[in-house]
């Protein structure tokens, strides 16, 4: 319960201040299709310069919490993920958005995002000792399950063709390799100067969702039928409210996967929104209207999404290990105020580490509140003419590609995924699975690799990759979602056919 | 995998009402198929087979599932997707067009927002149905881009201080 | 807006007159400093730090500006800087040595030693031999006698091919005599994790990494040839351990431009950039990151250059 004691230095006038600066300034970072919450931390870093380190981290922290909820913002109404980890959230939320529940859906997002977030953080402040060893334990064979785990996702997530969505995904895959490999320095598939460095997720998340979502609001071309737009429906918090605690299955499936897959270093958070809504989707009662506006896939992967930023602190703040990108970066604007983390920090600068914890929890309750006031106003982005929207999101898209390794390559490279994606997509491929396949492919195959020369060291590859608990029970898991998935394949395509014989007898007489 | 449905294929999903015609379900087949084999070519055609390990595993998969979804797009089964139409195309294509001169022209030669300017502005002008004739249309235009831009010139370059490139201008 | 203004109308006038004078007002607008590693990394979180004082009147009078490149451990980021970059003065990059020595040996790259020229050095920091604090060794010794019993088992994990650490690991290889296996990581953190989590036997890192996880870690050696007085004064060289392994892997990192930039503007820079590097601020922010710093000059630079360059030909040879 020592928290408590530092809960004063949150609440003082300049650390308020600033906390609300950060949540709100991480929430516009975080709805702005190309704004990543990497990013959004490693552009604010230079402010913190000049400030004291606590204030520092409080706006840190503050926009690390707020832009992973922001990213619903754009992932619901534009069908345009703020980042990888609002992939899941695009996937009902926008069918939400065009059956005029962009409103409810924005709330609902925000308010799991607030209940996660702060399960993530209180995990983060009781669990850390307990949890920290454990999350290291994982090793590359656990991290090569893991990823696969999410390629058998990659096949269930495009309800309209299987084929093609393992087509899509298998491109990911590939899409991947392109660039020096990672571990030995080998240029594969290089066949242009601009691909040396590789696909940045980010550059291949906004091309493949932004692009064609530009491409498709000109298709009616230069008519007034552009300027009409999806229905906007009022709704009230209280009612969202009620609704969100009222799915306890997601709520609970998003907090527990958002934590385990956030605690694991190099499982990198991104995939903790896919997993949530896949296993809320295969516990669900209405799993068939997954996919097509079910306002619980939307509080499953936003609850996820926020309930891994607490715990993807805990390697960082107790080893010093950033388990994620964004840790990554949080670690450089600690190390410039002077406070290593590690074992010591909560001996040596207990009040900064306990100050920087607290404004988090304070931060997800303002993010919740302040998000529900924007959700009200960025849902009149629906009201914007077309043209206008395409032109805007066209822009941000080729600014916000730009800005992830300032290179003109990444846009170029943005810009053809684009227009390729909204070619495919006419013919049934979906960006979902290529986008999981682009972040699962390195994962999946460092993680190999390296657990190719451990097990050559050691006892070989079947003992290394397929023996003891951790990796057994991941096999488990990933068997076991493939079985459902096959069961439940067969099962609809039963009742259809079934459906059709009745409808044809009902036809004949 | 499900068999090939007999034709007449029966819509499974709202959405799959337009289903494309069967040449233009095998174009996209053709070319995931083509770009399969190469990658396949490429991954076995290499020295030294170790960092190539991943992508002929990669390759293969995805030989397998093109070569189902030629099948299933020659064959006629499994339609998803409503393809493109003629009219689409011309409609889109002037705006593709644009996104390729800015981003691949003017974004380097005359720098991020000149050019960033120009093509919202373009784009605006070409897919608005205002009247072109009208003045206020035109000021209404040039204004909703000068303010766009403004605030992204505020975002990037004063409060996020990213440096773009510059070209010959801004 | 104005500053960008004049800055563009600078880039504009500049770009007219660049043949004729091209230092007399040097710097007029804020120089960039390409860095080909990510936010948050131990050579971008230092070169915040070492350049942060660049706008005083007294250095450069102009602010710098930090501009990531990341991928491929710096190639792809050096790939485009030693073919693309303006030789006006404005755009400078930093440097690994050894990294981009004996990446542009080991590949086809369009960076090496002759194209680019050194402005100065800030940092050196050495690699170290680690082990978790369960492991049982306590001495390099005792790592020694357990590879020699069991060639080929003792994994060591490090950021990557053809970086510091594999340098470090294949000088300790050779010093040592007895064969380990180098498990190539994305980077000096993941690296240093594996360790933690005991996925790999024993790891070489940066000691500045190493410092901030002493208290899990059981640090057995220093790849240089002293001590590190302020950081680690405790822990041994690999020299006084008896295994030949000298300051070839020490990771330093400076300034660097392209070559082709004007003699004047680079004397300007080799002249005001280690004194930037000595401000007082600088030192102690250096310090209390636990970034080990050493200001190299422009020759002492060339000069260390011209020996890695020779030494990882020689060392490489056999790979």
């Amino acid at each position: 319960m020592e928290f408590l004691g530092y809960f004063g230095a949150v609440f003082t006038p300049m650390s308020m201040l600033i906390l609300c600066v950060g949540t709100v300034g991480g929430l516009i970072l975080g709805a702005t299709p190309g704004l990543s919450p990497t990013m959004a931390v490693a552009l604010l870093i230079p402010f913190t310069f000049h400030m004291d380190p606590a204030q520092g981290l409080i706006l840190l922290g503050a926009a690390y919490t707020s832009s992973v909820a922001g990213g619903a913002v754009s992932a619901i109404l534009l069908n345009i993920p703020g980042a990888p980890a609002n992939i899941a959230t695009s996937l009902d939320g926008f069918q939400m958005a065009k059956k005029g529940e962009a409103a409810k859906a924005l709330q609902m997002g925000f308010i799991s995002s607030g209940v996660g977030g702060v399960f993530g953080i209180l995990v983060l402040i009781f669990l850390t000792p307990v949890l920290a060893k454990w999350a290291l334990g994982f090793g590359p064979s656990h991290l090569f399950w893991i990823a696969i785990l999410g390629v058998t996702i990659i096949g269930t997530l495009d309800t309209r063709s299987v084929v093609k969505g393992l087509l899509s995904g298998c491109i990911g895959l590939w899409i991947a390799t392109i660039g020096y490999d990672s571990i030995q320095g080998v240029e594969r598939f290089i066949f242009t100067d601009h691909l040396e460095g590789g696909v940045h997720v980010i550059a291949a998340l906004i091309g493949l969702f932004a692009i064609p979502q530009v491409v498709e609001m000109l298709e009616h071309g230069r008519t007034p039928r552009t300027v009409t737009l999806m229905a906007m429906e009022h709704h009230s918090v209280l009612d969202s409210a009620r609704q969100v605690f009222a799915k306890g299955r997601a709520l609970t499936i998003g907090s527990i996967v958002g934590t385990i897959i956030g605690l694991i270093p190099g499982a990198g958070g991104q995939i903790a929104g896919i997993v949530s809504y896949d296993q809320t989707r295969k516990f669900s009662p209405n799993r068939a209207r997954f996919g097509s506006g079910e306002a619980e896939g939307v509080v499953a992967a936003e609850t996820a999404n926020n309930a891994m930023v607490g715990p993807s602190l805990v390697p960082l703040l107790t080893l010093s290990v950033p388990g994620s990108p964004t840790a990554a970066v949080l670690l450089g604007g600690l190390l410039i105020h002077g406070i290593f983390p590690g074992p010591n920090l909560f001996t040596q600068h207990a009040p900064v580490a306990w100050t920087f914890i607290n404004s988090m929890l304070v931060g997800q309750i303002l993010m919740m509140v302040f998000g529900l006031y924007i959700a009200r106003l960025a849902s009149r982005v629906t009201l914007v003419p077309q043209p206008i929207l395409a032109a805007g999101i066209l822009v941000l898209a080729v600014f916000g590609s730009y800005s992830v390794q300032s290179s003109l390559s990444d846009v170029f490279v943005m810009l053809t995924l684009g227009v390729g994606m909204y070619f495919l997509a006419r013919f049934g491929f979906s960006a979902a699975p290529m986008v999981l396949g682009i972040i699962l492919g390195p994962i999946a195959e460092s993680n190999y690799v390296q657990g190719r020369i451990i097990a050559e060291a050691g006892d070989g590859l079947f003992a290394y990759f397929c023996t003891g608990t951790l990796n057994l029970v991941l096999i488990a898991i990933c068997a076991a979602s493939v079985i459902y998935s096959v069961v439940m394949e067969v099962r609809t395509r039963r009742l259809i056919a079934q459906l059709q014989k009745t409808a044809q007898q009902e036809a004949a007489t | 995998m499900s068999a090939p449905a007999p034709a007449p294929a029966p819509s499974p999903a709202p959405e799959a009402v337009a289903v494309a015609g069967r040449a233009q379900q095998v174009f996209p087949a053709v070319l995931v198929l083509a770009l399969a084999l190469w990658i396949t070519w490429v991954s076995f055609d290499v020295d030294d087979p170790v960092p190539y390990l991943f992508p002929r595993l990669v390759a293969v998969i995805m030989l397998a599932l093109a070569a189902v979804a030629f099948v299933r797009a020659v064959t006629g089964g499994n339609q998803t997707g409503g393809g493109i139409d003629l009219r689409t195309l011309l409609n889109v294509l002037p705006g593709i067009g644009l996104m390729f001169l800015l981003v691949f022209v003017l974004a380097d030669w005359l720098g991020f927002y000149t050019a960033s300017t120009a093509v919202f502005l373009a784009l605006y002008a070409f897919y608005d149905p205002a009247p072109h004739g009208a003045i206020g249309t035109w000021a209404r235009r040039v204004a909703v881009t000068l303010g766009f831009m403004a605030v992204m010139y505020g975002l990037f370059a004063l409060v996020l201080q990213v440096q773009t490139p510059r070209g010959l201008l801004l | 807006m104005k500053r960008m203004l004049i800055g563009a109308a600078a880039a504009l006038a500049l770009s007219f007159t660049a043949a004729q004078a091209p230092a007399a007002d040097y710097p007029d607008r804020p120089v960039s400093l390409v860095v080909v590693y990510s936010p948050g990394g131990a050579t971008d979180f230092q070169a915040r730090i070492v350049t942060m004082m660049a706008g005083e009147e007294k250095y450069l009078g102009q602010p710098m500006v930090i501009i990531n490149k990341p991928g491929a451990g710096g190639k792809v980021g050096w790939n485009q800087y030693a073919s693309g970059a303006k030789t006006d003065g404005y755009e400078l990059a930093s440097y690994n040595v050894p990294h981009f020595i004996a990446q542009s040996i080991k590949f086809e790259t369009k960076y090496n030693i002759d194209n680019l020229e050194p402005i100065a050095n800030w940092g050196a920091d050495p690699a170290v031999f680690v082990v978790n604090k369960d492991s049982p060794f306590n001495t390099m010794a005792d790592a020694v006698k357990w590879a020699k019993d069991n060639p080929g088992k003792l994994t060591v994990s490090g950021a990557g091919l053809y970086v510091g650490h594999h340098i470090a690991f294949l000088q300790i290889q050779k010093g040592t005599g007895v064969e380990m296996k180098y498990v190539p990581h994305k980077g000096g953190a993941p690296a240093l994790k594996s360790v933690l989590g005991g996925q790999v036997m024993a790891g070489v890192n940066n000691l500045s990494d190493a410092y901030r996880s002493r208290d899990n870690l059981k640090i057995l050696g220093i790849a240089d040839l002293e001590r590190d007085k302020e950081f680690l004064p405790d822990v041994p060289t690999f020299k006084e351990q008896g295994y030949d392994v000298d300051d070839s892997s020490v990771n330093f990192r400076g300034i660097m431009v392209r070559k082709g930039t004007p003699q004047p503007i680079i004397d300007l820079l080799a002249a005001k950039v280690p004194e930037m590097f000595k401000n007082a601020r600088v030192a102690k922010q250096m310090k209390a990151g636990g970034s080990p710093m050493r200001i190299m000059t422009r020759e002492q630079v060339q000069t260390m250059w011209k020996n890695r360059q020779v030494f990882l030909k020689e060392l490489l040879a056999g790979l």
